[in-house]
């Protein structure tokens, strides 16, 4: 982990004395700084505006802004950052702002290009005249890995249009803009873009409407007008779906910040199905017909029957579902092979021809070494070149000329020979700077933008009038990636004129009203959301335990306690055994100290604190998208926590019953968060679902292993206590029998008082109430499997007779028929567990390929 | 000459699958030279949802799915298809290969043949292919005299040994143990084509087979089969048949063809459930007049 905040309290007190220090490059274009020295008018309100601001409130609200991202937890997964995946990066609070003038012409360019890349595509898939009118070498094409045949026919034209278009520009030092990059199949960046915009809104309102910023909610309302018009089935209500290859992705984060914003659900291959040659999502309510998937997918992994066979994030029959238009896809399948870096170099020729017109924006200078004249070329300029792959994939990441050695440099001629069509050597430009804020003020910085187009309706594209600019980590550097540590900054287009205040909310028609209102909850949400409930639960539990453990070890009178002992073994014991250690039999004081420890710090303990918090992590990433802001700050508090827990090491009581108060509260914010910001949906219900069970399974096995066995008195006494305390049951208890501790009022009040909330039959009636409400077929009078299974718990404990239960029966040491109640108790709730999850999750099931193997020969 | 053939193909699971999606290529083609008169394909249980259209190599393909539990799949296709006589050029007469080979990279007209002369996902060219072709090609030998001389050797360097080989047996193997099956023939032809910068594809279709003298036909003993195809800039694509050594007359018939056998499996599918299965397959050329 980077520190994500730069210290800001060494700036200088006024503007400037921040630009004292900055002077860009000789020989690059800057785009705060005229040649001579001047600033650029379209920067001096944003300057102004840093001068009133005051070097003081600038850093208030830079540390307020990341906060706000840090809360909101960016997640930028590293491919290879054996860390995992929760890397933050950081937000520049300086933007990269171009006049509205200088805009237009990129604007022109990219509107031009994203129709032209759409006719490709169509050409591409369909005719081919583009080979044949030789305006394209035809290996090219076809030697592509990303050239899908099963695609033919069916992308490129409505209703398979090419919707979003994405490029990464740059401007060089004469001033003009070069196109670097096209993406064309997954619409990576727009929501880090979003989620910037949000972010520097949020904290300087005024400053992005004093210097007339132009607003990004007319692209959204554009791309999603467009998107709804296409739906094949029901122009009114088109349900529309985002897939996305699941929180393992690098862009995962994205996926569910765009499902929150445009209000879709966000999916995973495995949530869909096609039945009729049509898709279907496995929701709670059974199977859904889905119109649009707004796809984040790689291409290849789209379809196990017609494309890669081993991709885990496809859904069979895609491809057909689409060539039947039952489904429309954004971006179409296929795409990515507009993504070709060696197209570039025959893009002005194929301008020519398809459009009549010449390039608007130049793409930067690509040589294709498929071609002899390109190899020629890339070979004896290695120095001054980029040698990209024409397969765009992290393997193949670009190599810098410049960079090579001398050996290093006869290999690559080597390979660049031996496979001369899988390289194109490109300019390395020299970027322009811009301002970066550091701590002594402004420094400039190589820059380089990501802008998005959007198809619309009419025709033609429309430019979001924004973007993310991502910057160099330090001065000399020219690579400018985030994996390598770059800086993100939001990019602010300036308008002529003051910009009308209109919400980042987009306005919803009366079907989308309609849809949101019946929400849908893919099944394997539903799952994540049972698992949140119950992991939730089960630390919650185990943080309790343990903390009335290291009470009782802590609160010794004397050194030799025998009393406190007893009960701090008995209480180890069924700790041990509830996180899946060994049993623990020693009565060596050290011996628990270690056993209390590893419960806690231990990260090999498979149902340890950290393990379990890993799990709970896990599920609760996966449905980020059901958090509020604020759960999700409680969520991020708990995650610092868990990386926290193996800092402190030795064995230090106090500090670390504080610990697990901490984590104990931040844990009670997160129910009582999801208790009052949650609608009683299905996801809500399946969530506490698997809080009541966790919490009776829990609440059965600590009672069994510490009031099951007869202890004497005073022992006895001590033990019901520890009960009571660990279920937050005493004060409870105090208040209603004084201090008279006797198993049958312990007993009646842990498990037989429906009124409260930490007993037994409590989670039971819950429960019984959640799975009544569940969605069912109602044609027959007959209960569910599950109904049946807590019927049958419910009465079983409602039948029970406290004094009974407390009666030692005979000699074998123990409340025998407590024991056999809560176990039968125990069994069922497993089994209801279990039968919701089969006839609730189990949609997903395993898939196998057929493939006629030599069964035919000759 | 008119030929009936259906070809069966049975999938016996262990355990129920509850749905499944395929992709059929049995249909013979339409070409100049054989015509499909009628044509039948029968899917059990009944499939919910099936399609036809032409694929990227212009090949026919069924698409079917089955959405209820099912243990057992059939997919019987039955074509009569006409074949006629087309009549085979003097190899002799034909372009030189160095030609053939310059044209095919550089000629716009033959821009869709050059991917034949790519790489393919089974068939990689390499040196241990270009050396086992290159005896073939000597200087300015005419491309199909040269491609028949592979096609011999091929026929005389390679045991026909079913068993030794299956689908997913890299050609590096075929070629060093030189056996393998009509399959592997036809990839390694298509393969050492590739090396010398030339287009080949793959062919699946049918071969009629008579009975040794003096037995009867046995009903459902045919087999699938597979050879290869060069593309004669100027004539058009000519085909060869490694296994037997014959340029393939009237008694084959193609059902299609494409960069090498993955491009068309003959049946292929998704299925969802657990457990093993069980493939029968019974093919059937008739003669009919």
């Amino acid at each position: 982990m980077t520190a994500n905040a730069i210290d800001m309290n060494t700036l200088p007190p006024t503007v400037g004395q921040m630009c004292a220090l900055y002077s860009p490059p000789a020989g690059t274009f800057d785009e705060m700084l005229a040649p001579d020295g001047s600033v650029r008018p379209h920067w001096q309100p944003f300057l102004d505006e840093m001068e009133a601001m005051g070097c003081e409130e600038l850093n208030r609200n830079y540390q307020e802004v990341v906060r706000l991202l840090r809360e909101n937890g960016i997640a930028y997964n590293i491919h290879g950052d054996p860390q995992g995946v929760h890397r933050k990066w950081k937000l520049d609070i300086v933007p990269c702002i171009f006049s509205q003038t200088d805009w237009d012409t990129v604007e022109k360019g990219m509107i031009q290009r994203a129709g032209l890349l759409e006719m490709m595509l169509a050409d591409f898939y369909g005719p081919r005249h583009l080979l044949r009118d030789g305006l394209l070498p035809a290996d090219l094409l076809y030697r592509h890995p990303a050239f899908l045949r099963p695609c033919q026919g069916l992308t490129g034209h409505p209703p398979h249009r090419l919707f979003m278009h994405s490029a990464d520009l740059a401007r060089g030092p004469k001033g003009r803009m070069w196109v670097l990059n096209d993406h064309a199949s997954r619409p990576n960046g727009i929501g880090y873009t979003l989620e910037n915009r949000t972010a520097l809104a949020e904290v300087m309102p005024d400053m992005l409407r004093r210097c007339k910023v132009r607003r990004l909610s007319d692209y959204f309302r554009t791309l999603r007008a467009e998107i709804t018009s296409v739906s094949p089935r029901q122009k009114e209500d088109p349900r529309i779906v985002i897939l996305s290859p699941g929180p393992g992705d690098e862009f995962y984060f994205e996926h569910s910040y765009m499902a929150a914003y445009l209000g879709y659900p966000v999916v995973q291959g495995e949530d869909l199905t096609v039945r009729d040659g049509a898709v279907w999502l496995k929701s709670l309510d059974g199977l859904m017909r889905v119109d649009i998937i707004i796809r984040n997918t790689n291409d290849g992994d789209c379809d196990p029957l017609e494309l890669s066979q081993t991709s885990r994030h496809g859904v069979a029959g895609l491809l057909e579902s689409a060539r039947r238009k039952n489904t429309v896809l954004a971006n179409p399948i296929g795409s990515s092979v507009l993504e070709n870096p060696a197209l570039m170099a025959f893009l002005p020729g194929i301008a020519q021809k398809l459009l009549g017109e010449d390039l608007k924006l130049p793409s930067v200078p690509t040589w294709w070494c498929g071609q002899q004249e390109g190899l020629q070329y890339v070979l004896e300029n290695l120095d001054r070149l980029i040698i990209k792959n024409v397969h765009r994939s992290p393997q193949h990441p670009p190599v810098y000329g410049s960079m090579l050695s001398g050996e290093e440099k006869t290999q690559w001629k080597a390979q660049i020979r031996q496979y001369p069509h899988n390289y194109v050597g490109q300019t390395q430009l020299c970027f322009s700077t811009s301002p970066s804020l550091q701590k002594n003020g402004f420094l400039p910085r190589h820059t380089v933008c990501r802008l998005f187009s959007a198809a619309r309706q009419e025709g033609g594209y429309t430019l979001m009038p924004g973007g993310i600019a991502r910057s160099s980590a330090d001065k000399n550097a020219q690579v400018v990636s985030n994996r390598t540590g770059g800086v993100l900054k939001d990019i602010w287009v300036i308008a002529d004129r003051p910009q009308k205040h209109i919400s980042l909310w987009l306005h919803g028609t009366q079907s989308d009203r309609a849809f949101t209102r019946n929400s849908v909850l893919p099944s394997r949400m539903a799952e994540n959301l049972f698992w949140v409930g119950r992991y939730a639960e089960r630390i919650e539990a185990l943080a309790r335990m343990l903390r009335t453990a290291l009470h009782v070890l802590t609160e010794r009178e004397l050194p030799e306690d025998d009393l406190s002992d007893a009960c701090l073994f008995h209480l180890l014991q069924g700790i041990s055994r509830i996180s899946l250690r060994q049993d623990f039999k020693s009565k060596d004081k050290m011996r628990a100290e270690t056993e209390i420890s590893e419960i806690i710090q231990d990260r090999e303990s498979a149902g340890g604190i950290v393990s379990t918090l890993g799990f709970f992590l896990n599920a609760a990433y996966a449905v980020r998208d059901h958090w509020s802001a604020d759960t999700w700050q409680v969520i991020n508090g708990i995650e610092e926590y868990r990386r926290s827990i193996h800092l402190y090491s030795g064995f230090v009581p106090r500090l670390m019953q504080k610990h697990l108060d901490r984590l104990i509260r931040s844990l009670l914010a997160f129910t009582g968060l999801c208790m009052e910001s949650m609608s009683r949906e299905y996801g809500w219900m399946l969530l506490d679902t698997g809080r009541r069970i966790e919490r009776a399974l829990m609440f059965i096995a600590f009672v069994r292993s510490n009031l099951v066995p007869v202890h004497h008195y005073p022992l006895d006494n001590v033990m019901m206590e520890a009960v009571l305390i660990t279920s937050e049951n005493i004060i409870t208890y105090r208040r209603r029998y004084r201090s008279y501790m006797e198993m049958v009022t312990v007993l009646d009040l842990l498990l037989m008082d429906e009124r409260n909330p930490r007993s037994l039959l409590y989670q039971l009636d819950r429960l019984q109430e959640h799975i009544a409400d569940l969605p069912r077929e109602r044609d027959t009078y007959r209960l569910s499997e599950e109904e049946r299974l807590m019927l049958k718990a419910v009465s079983r404990l409602r039948l029970c007779h406290t004094p009974h239960l407390a009666e030692i029966s005979d000699r074998s040491g123990e409340y025998k028929r407590l024991d056999g109640l809560l176990d039968s108790i125990r069994r069922l709730l497993e089994k209801t567990s279990e039968t919701v999850s089969q006839n609730y999750f189990s949609h997903i099931q395993e898939s196998r390929l057929l493939g006629a193997a030599h069964a035919e020969v000759l | 000459m008119e030929y009936r053939i259906i070809h069966k193909t049975r999938y016996v699971y262990s355990e129920s699958v509850s749905l499944c999606h395929n992709e059929v290529r049995l249909i013979p083609r339409n070409l100049p030279f054989q015509t499909v008169i009628a044509r039948r394909v029968n899917v059990e249980p009944k499939p919910s949802a099936f399609g036809e259209r032409d694929d990227f190599f212009g090949n026919r393909v069924c698409y079917f799915s089955i959405e209820k539990p099912h243990k057992e799949l059939l997919v019987s296709v039955t074509s009569q298809v006409r074949v006629t006589p087309a009549a085979v050029p003097d190899p002799e007469l034909s372009l030189p290969w160095e030609d053939a080979k310059k044209r095919i990279a550089e000629d716009r007209v033959l821009a869709d043949d050059c991917q034949f002369s790519l790489d393919s996902p089974l068939i990689a060219s390499g040196k241990a292919l270009q050396d086992y072709a290159l005896p073939s090609f000597s200087p300015q030998r005419p491309l199909m005299a040269a491609a028949r001389d592979l096609m011999c050797r091929i026929h005389r360097d390679f045991e026909f040994r079913p068993g030794f080989t299956s689908v997913s047996t890299p050609l590096d193997e075929v070629l060093k143990h030189r056996r393998g099956v009509c399959q592997d023939f036809a990839h390694v032809a298509v393969g050492a084509m590739r090396s010398m910068g030339l287009a080949a594809r793959y062919v699946s279709g049918y071969l009629e087979t008579l009975p040794p003298p003096g037995q009867e036909r046995l009903q459902g003993a045919d087999v699938s089969h597979a050879w290869f195809s060069v593309c004669v800039p100027d004539y058009g694509w000519l085909d060869f048949d490694p296994t037997n050594d014959i340029i393939p007359g009237e008694q084959h018939i193609i059902t299609a063809w494409g960069r090498d056998y993955s491009d068309v499996t003959p049946l292929k599918g998704v299925i969802f459930g657990s457990g093993s299965h069980n493939l029968i397959v019974s093919v059937d050329v008739e003669r009919r007049g």
